[in-house]
């Protein structure tokens, strides 16, 4: 027989549990919307029963319950689905820090437009032609020294631009590492709580949930794995390097290295080197990206002014003198640091737009220079003798390239040949070679001689006497004369626009597919995250209805202490008093 | 599928963020009117936009050099014109100072217009553009003929320089015209038929025949200056053209389909509307307003 008060204890251990049960609730409604929680239950399980199989066990029968009791307080959490937002939010973190990074790049060349470097390339060029055409136009020459300052600056300017995208970069990683470093220090001094609590038997559900948020927020920035350990802690690697392991965090540290560039390492000096994340995008957009368009804009400013300066310097300039370098630039910065020479800009009388001295109306190295506008390589010259402009081939003959467009030559050394007279083969140094038959010449006659196969053609003219075809290709094949020398405008071959197009086409692209990831990745990671909240997140109608239910618990509970109460008052005051009262 | 409230929320917001930024990119389209505002808005057709763009910046400069080269070649037409008149005039003179019936004394006095003549002669070869000589070749700085006496023309002082416009894509075209092939003939024709007159003897039938070649050289020159300017006014007219065809491959690529882009940002709107409204609705109410 049991105690007359063991039905007492009974229903104070169902108040307890429905009393636990309801504050559980409370902590769920009062954290529906805080980030990262999970909401809690309690487990209830019977109290051990009375009484236990033993030899000296009382004559009771059966076993009689003792009530229930609160065993722990879980979360409701998915590990597994954690691992998967984690992971996924590196890649997030990558995309979106990609896709920012290149907009700020993609804005340095607002193309399609009338004001962006395609536009200044074209006028420059543009300029080129007016010159040719008007070559004792002062207006002209004047116009074209401008339209190369233009120029200059213009690639001064998207230079720059793309090298502040680069300073904050860094100043970014710079934050990125900090950022980091701070997060692990948390992680740190949560799992030496998380660890306390562990070891004690209970569940640290909320320090747990904050632990979380803290990896969610470094796994955007670095990838890590993160393994658990029974006593609740956990280590983080970042790329097989532990960040927090035995409740201590390790530090990473911005390095510099010598062109000024943040570099994320461990304290021994090895690179975080990162996978994914933000950190790796912006790494990968500073070392990769912005490093090739650097280089490709340097290339097209060097290509620009060095095909300008080579046909240029073979010209006459207004005073009689050999043309000077238009531009000027340091090799290695060339976008950075191209100018226009500045005698040239302080006089347009230097602009070398003849062929030759005292013939000022002839503008045909502007011109040649114009067709750069269009060539993927250009004459850049004739080993032993000139070929542009004026200058005789042989001493004594009158015979002279006035013209020499090389379309889709390569780069190469051509020589004249002649095997009949009034035959003429330009061989190049590949071994291509094509043979032409040429005509006779009259006075002031031109002649184009077309190496179509090789892409080259010569125009050819007189001055004063008439030529025959067979003095033309005397003057053309005579030894250490005439022999052409291409050079590639950009390499592979192609004209300064088509250069340019390709990189902003590349840029574009760039960036079009950052965006394109970004969201891909955002509607990823917002799927997990419902996953998450559908398995952690606070239900406010299911709360209510919990509450309610553990309410009625409480009640019934407290029912069955009045019962017990009016039981003993029974036993105890009116016990005894047969037929009394 | 257990839903809770803060799902209904973040569900709301990123419908209405999402429908939001659709409404934002529309309207940048309509209101810039342009459907490539960035190289990633479509990176194949800017690189394509920046080809057109190029072309058409050297279509409109292969118009100004033919208006430059038309400049030229009219007032050659003009100057080889004028000295077409002269030889005419020479032709008639030479004819009249062979008639045997005149006088020396007459001959001398045709001889001193002939000596007008051929000093107008070298006057016509130093026709100008601007301060350029057009028939010095490339020594546009002087003038190809210079008169060293009464009714003597030194020899030509130009050189044979061949000026050369760029009319179109890999089309080019000889504009200049050395002086001393067209006016040449015309002086050595003039300073002969000068001394058969100062001579007093009639002027010599070979004289003549040499006048009519020169005046032969002259119209030829101005059949082909005249067939130049032919060929610009096609070279115009076909880059004009090629401008236009230009310009609305460049509109297909860069410009937004108006009415599309206004009934899109129409439905956007609509749609918004729509979320606005729902999540109004669906937000406001849960289970605890119903219990008591």
């Amino acid at each position: 027989m049991s105690s007359p008060f063991f039905g007492l204890d009974i229903g104070v251990t169902g108040l307890r549990a429905a009393q636990q049960q309801l504050d559980t609730a409370a902590h769920n409604v009062a954290n529906a919307n805080t980030p990262g929680y999970s909401r809690q239950r309690v487990t209830l399980v019977e109290a051990p029963p009375y009484t236990f199989p033993a030899f000296n066990r009382s004559g009771l029968p059966g076993q009689v319950g003792s009530g229930v009791s609160v065993a722990s307080i879980m979360r409701v959490r998915d590990s597994y689905l954690d691992l998967q937002v984690q992971a996924q939010n590196s890649l997030k973190g990558e995309w979106d820090a990609r896709q920012q990074q290149l907009a700020k790049v993609e804005a340095i060349f607002p193309e399609p437009s009338t004001a962006g470097l395609g536009s200044v390339i074209s006028k420059y060029y543009s300029a080129w032609q007016d010159v040719a055409a008007n070559p004792t136009s002062t207006a002209a020459r004047t116009t074209l020294t401008e339209q190369a300052a233009t120029l200059a600056l213009a690639m001064n300017r998207d230079s720059t631009q793309l090298a502040s995208v680069t300073t904050g970069i860094n100043q970014q990683l710079t934050q990125q590492v900090a950022t980091i470093n701070d997060l692990a220090k948390q992680i740190a001094s949560l799992d030496g709580q998380i660890q306390r609590v562990t070891i004690t038997g209970d569940n640290a559900n909320d320090l747990s949930d904050q632990r979380e948020q803290l990896l969610e927020q470094v796994s955007a920035l670095v990838p890590t794995t993160v393994l658990t350990r029974s006593d609740g802690t956990i280590s983080v690697q970042v790329n097989g390097v532990d960040l927090v392991s035995n409740v201590y965090a390790r530090p990473i540290v911005a390095a510099t290295d010598s062109n000024g560039n943040v570099i994320p390492q461990w304290a021994d000096g090895s690179p975080v080197a990162p996978l994914a994340g933000q950190m790796k995008a912006l790494l990968d957009v500073r070392d990769v990206d912005v490093a090739a368009y650097r280089t490709q804009l340097n290339t097209l400013a060097q290509g620009i002014a060095d095909s300008t300066n080579a046909l240029h310097q073979r010209g006459v300039d207004a005073n009689g003198n050999a043309g000077q370098a238009i531009f000027t630039y340091y090799a290695g910065n060339a976008a950075a640091t191209l100018a226009v020479n500045p005698a040239v800009a302080a006089d347009q009388r230097l602009v070398a737009a003849s062929g030759s001295t005292n013939t000022a109306g002839d503008g045909s190295v502007a011109g040649l220079i114009a067709d750069l506008q269009n060539a993927r390589t250009y004459s850049a010259g004739v080993a032993g003798t000139d070929v542009v402009g004026g200058t005789n081939l042989t001493t004594g003959t009158t015979a002279r390239l006035t013209y020499v467009a090389m379309d889709t030559a390569v780069a190469q050394v051509y020589t004249f040949s002649s095997t009949a007279p009034g035959s003429l083969t330009l061989t190049g140094a590949d071994g291509s070679h094509q043979t032409i038959t040429v005509a006779d010449m009259g006075t002031g006659a031109a002649q184009v001689l077309n190496f179509d196969q090789l892409g080259i053609k010569l125009n050819v003219s007189t001055d004063a006497a008439a030529k025959t075809a067979a003095d033309l290709v005397t003057d053309l094949t005579t030894a250490g004369h005439n022999t052409l020398v291409g050079a590639s405008v950009f390499t592979p071959s192609q004209t300064s626009t088509d250069f340019y197009a390709g990189l902003v086409g590349k840029i574009g692209t760039a960036s079009s597919q950052a965006t394109e990831m970004s969201a891909n990745q955002q509607l990823v990671v917002d799927q997990l995250t419902t996953q998450v909240e559908q398995t952690s997140g606070v239900s406010l109608d299911e709360e209510a209805t919990d509450m309610i239910k553990f309410q009625h618990a409480y009640q019934a509970a407290a029912r069955v202490i009045t019962t017990m109460d009016e039981m003993l008052n029974t036993l105890i005051n009116s016990t005894g008093l047969v037929g009394r009262s | 599928m257990r839903v809770t409230q803060s799902m209904m929320y973040d569900a709301a917001n990123k419908s209405l963020g999402n429908e939001m930024a659709a409404i934002q990119s529309v309207t940048e389209k309509v209101s810039s009117s342009k459907r490539l505002n960035r190289p990633s808005d479509n990176p194949a057709d800017v690189r394509s936009a920046i080809g057109l763009n190029d072309t058409l910046a050297q279509l409109n400069q292969f118009s100004r050099n033919i208006d430059s080269a038309t400049r030229t070649l009219s007032a050659m037409d003009t100057a080889l014109s004028g000295a077409g008149d002269l030889l005419q005039r020479a032709n008639e003179l030479a004819i009249q100072g062979a008639n045997g019936t005149l006088s020396a004394s007459d001959r001398q006095s045709i001889g001193a217009e002939v000596s007008q003549l051929t000093e107008a002669m070298a006057q016509a070869a130093g026709a100008k553009v601007g301060d350029d000589y057009i028939f010095s070749g490339y020594k546009v700085g002087q003038p190809p003929y210079q008169v060293v006496g009464p009714g003597q023309v030194g020899a030509y002082t130009g050189d044979h320089g061949v000026t050369v416009a760029r009319i179109g894509p890999a089309s080019t075209m000889q504009v200049s015209l050395p002086g001393d092939a067209v006016f040449g003939p015309a002086i050595a024709a003039l300073t002969q038929l000068q001394a058969d007159l100062n001579s007093g003897q009639p002027v010599a039938q070979t004289t003549i025949a040499q006048l009519s070649t020169a005046l032969q050289a002259m119209t030829q020159a101005q059949a082909s200056v005249g067939a130049r300017e032919n060929r610009l006014t096609a070279a115009a007219s076909s880059q004009q053209d090629l401008i236009t065809s230009n310009q609305s491959m460049l509109s297909q690529l860069e410009d937004v389909d108006m009415p599309s882009a206004i009934t899109e940002l129409t439905q956007r709107q609509t749609t918004y509307q729509a979320s606005l409204a729902i999540t109004a609705k669906v937000m406001q109410s849960n289970l605890i307003d119903y219990l008591r």
